[in-house]
């Protein structure tokens, strides 16, 4: 794993409250790395130190380039209303003092409509963007930022004024561009994250409580409970289960749904299957009950206020 | 493209199509053309509005200089906050956190944003006033009397000088509080209260608001014009660093 960035003891508070304290993290390059946390946590003030908008009063940033490009596009990014799309990202090209963007579009060479096409922005290009929606703004903001071909890209909530097509776009986005660059983004539609990250960083009241890869998240503090979905009621003999299997906890719902819990991960890679062929009924799905980003982010908040 | 050229092309699309240079000029054609008229009518509105069994007003006929001095008071009271307006809300993007940080990421250089800005504002405000200007004179001359051009560029000159020194105190208002509303309305009392120092002896010589004597027929101005080149340079000095200094504003 390559770094792009790391940052060390940041800390700065607000006397109002809010900010962040002490916090560390290294992101690595051409991967996705999302910090996530509660409404005030610190991440927007996070991502402006990171991207220069505010001094820290104490603690480092270090890039990998000794010259790096830095992309930010807000939460709610905010443009000139009398200029078009078109304009808005040649402003940006231009500020920035760029004048190439790699471009996997075929028969695309100007950056700037590759850009505009890239975020699904090019039927609207030379509309003037007081009439966008917000989601059409956030989109907008990703092209202003991609047309500059950074090195990292930070994305502040990129998808949450998206439909779900607008989302399916921007995780495609993503995805590709992510084999080019370094991308650092927030948000708080879990499942979003889960599909998009390698890595997730957790913030509670401006402190890091978590970091780690996405499964080693999702992992965290999971419990080994199966959650099964039987095609026909079962004919268990509870008794007899709990003699056979005296670890696993067999417990039923309904006639059709029930969960298997063990006493660890360890165990239950022996007796899940045993256990199994003990219900004598057709089994249509086996799942890990608690397996989604929004369980593990309240189950890593709720031992964090522990 | 150039850096410069875009700051340059952003703020012409700005002053277009928001209507501020429609706006601009049409309110200073608006004092073009009315400063003469006023003139003109001066003694038949005196005596019809103000004629009472005590008490009579009565006008001394207009002359040409009466003509551009109602001109030039519009203005450079309206049209001078007109003015001070358009050098406000040039850093304008700078109030909103988005628009902020999508100059501020971008680039360290925020004088090459911030002055080619400024510079179109200068040179579209000078414009406005010598294309009013020149409508004040041609009415002039074809209703009242002859003018001098030594007379009308004098006028000219320092009228624009005036009105460009301060379009520079209002962008350092606006730079220091990155708040349009209140950058406009202490812009304007200054405006309003500044020409007060001409009051004084002490003051008169030196101060920039002597500059607004010109249409008048003022004529010792080296002092006025030196004060006011100090005003213009270092408003615009200090506006670049403060700006360059901010960081995003949170309340925002």
């Amino acid at each position: 794993m390559t770094t792009a960035l790391t940052a060390t003891g940041l800390t700065q508070l607000y006397p109002g409250g809010g900010g962040i304290r002490d916090v560390n993290l290294t992101v690595a390059d051409q991967s996705v790395t999302a910090v996530i946390g509660p409404n005030g946590a610190g991440k927007t003030v996070l991502f402006s130190i990171l991207v220069g908008l505010v001094t820290p009063q104490s603690g480092t940033v270090n890039f990998a380039s000794s010259n790096p490009r830095v992309a930010y596009c807000p939460d709610v990014p905010q443009f000139e209303p009398w200029l078009t799309a078109f304009e808005v990202v040649q402003t940006s090209m231009a500020v920035a003092q760029r004048n190439a963007m790699r471009c996997s579009l075929p028969n695309t060479s100007d950056p700037v409509g590759c850009a505009l096409q890239t975020c699904g922005l090019d039927r609207v290009m030379h509309r003037r963007i007081a009439g966008f929606s917000r989601g059409m703004l956030q989109r907008l903001g990703i092209a202003a930022g991609l047309v500059t071909d950074p090195d990292v890209l930070v994305l502040d909530e990129p998808n949450s004024a998206l439909d779900p097509i607008g989302r399916a776009d921007v995780r495609e986005v993503i995805m590709e561009q992510k084999r080019h660059r370094c991308i650092l983004l927030s948000s708080h539609l879990l499942s979003e994250v889960e599909k998009l990250a390698d890595h997730i960083i957790v913030i509670n009241h401006g402190r890091m409580v978590a970091s780690g890869t996405t499964p080693s998240i999702l992992a965290k503090g999971m419990k080994p409970v199966w959650t099964l979905r039987l095609a026909s009621p079962t004919a268990i003999d509870a008794r007899r289960f709990a003699a056979t299997l005296p670890d696993v906890s067999l417990r039923c719902t309904s006639d059709t749904m029930c969960t298997l819990g063990f006493s660890s991960f360890e165990a239950a890679h022996t007796q899940l299957v045993p256990a199994l062929a003990e219900l004598h009924a057709p089994i249509l799905e086996v799942s890990l009950r608690d397996q989604d980003l929004d369980v593990s982010f309240a189950r890593i908040l709720g031992e964090e206020e522990r | 493209m150039n850096f410069i050229l875009n700051s340059l092309q952003v703020e012409i699309r700005r002053l277009t199509r928001s209507g501020l240079l429609a706006g601009l000029l049409i309110t200073f054609a608006f004092f073009g053309l009315s400063g003469p008229a006023l003139a003109l009518y001066m003694p038949k509105i005196l005596a019809t509005s103000t004629k009472t069994d005590q008490v009579t007003m009565t006008a001394a006929d207009p002359t040409p200089v009466d003509g551009i001095a109602l001109f030039n008071q519009s203005a450079m009271q309206l049209g001078l906050i007109l003015a001070v307006t358009v050098a406000i809300t040039s850093l304008g993007w700078d109030t909103r956190p988005g628009s902020s940080s999508f100059y501020r990421t971008r680039t360290s250089h925020l004088i090459g944003i911030t002055l080619p800005r400024l510079g179109v504002d200068w040179v579209i405000v000078a414009a406005s006033h010598a294309f009013a200007l020149g409508l004040a004179a041609w009415q002039t001359q074809a209703f009242i009397g002859p003018l001098s051009v030594t007379y009308l560029f004098r006028t000219g000159i320092a009228s624009i000088t005036y009105m460009v020194m301060a379009m520079n105190v209002g962008y350092l208002i606006m730079a220091i509080t990155r708040r349009t509303a209140t950058a406009i309305a202490v812009s304007t009392i200054l405006m309003l209260v500044l020409p007060l120092a001409n009051n004084s002896p002490a003051t008169a010589r030196w101060s920039p608001t002597a500059l607004l004597g010109a249409a008048a027929g003022t004529t010792d101005l080296i002092g006025p014009y030196l004060s006011a080149g100090m005003v213009f340079i270092a408003c615009l000095a200090l506006a670049s660093w403060v700006t360059a200094r901010h960081g995003l504003r949170r309340e925002a």
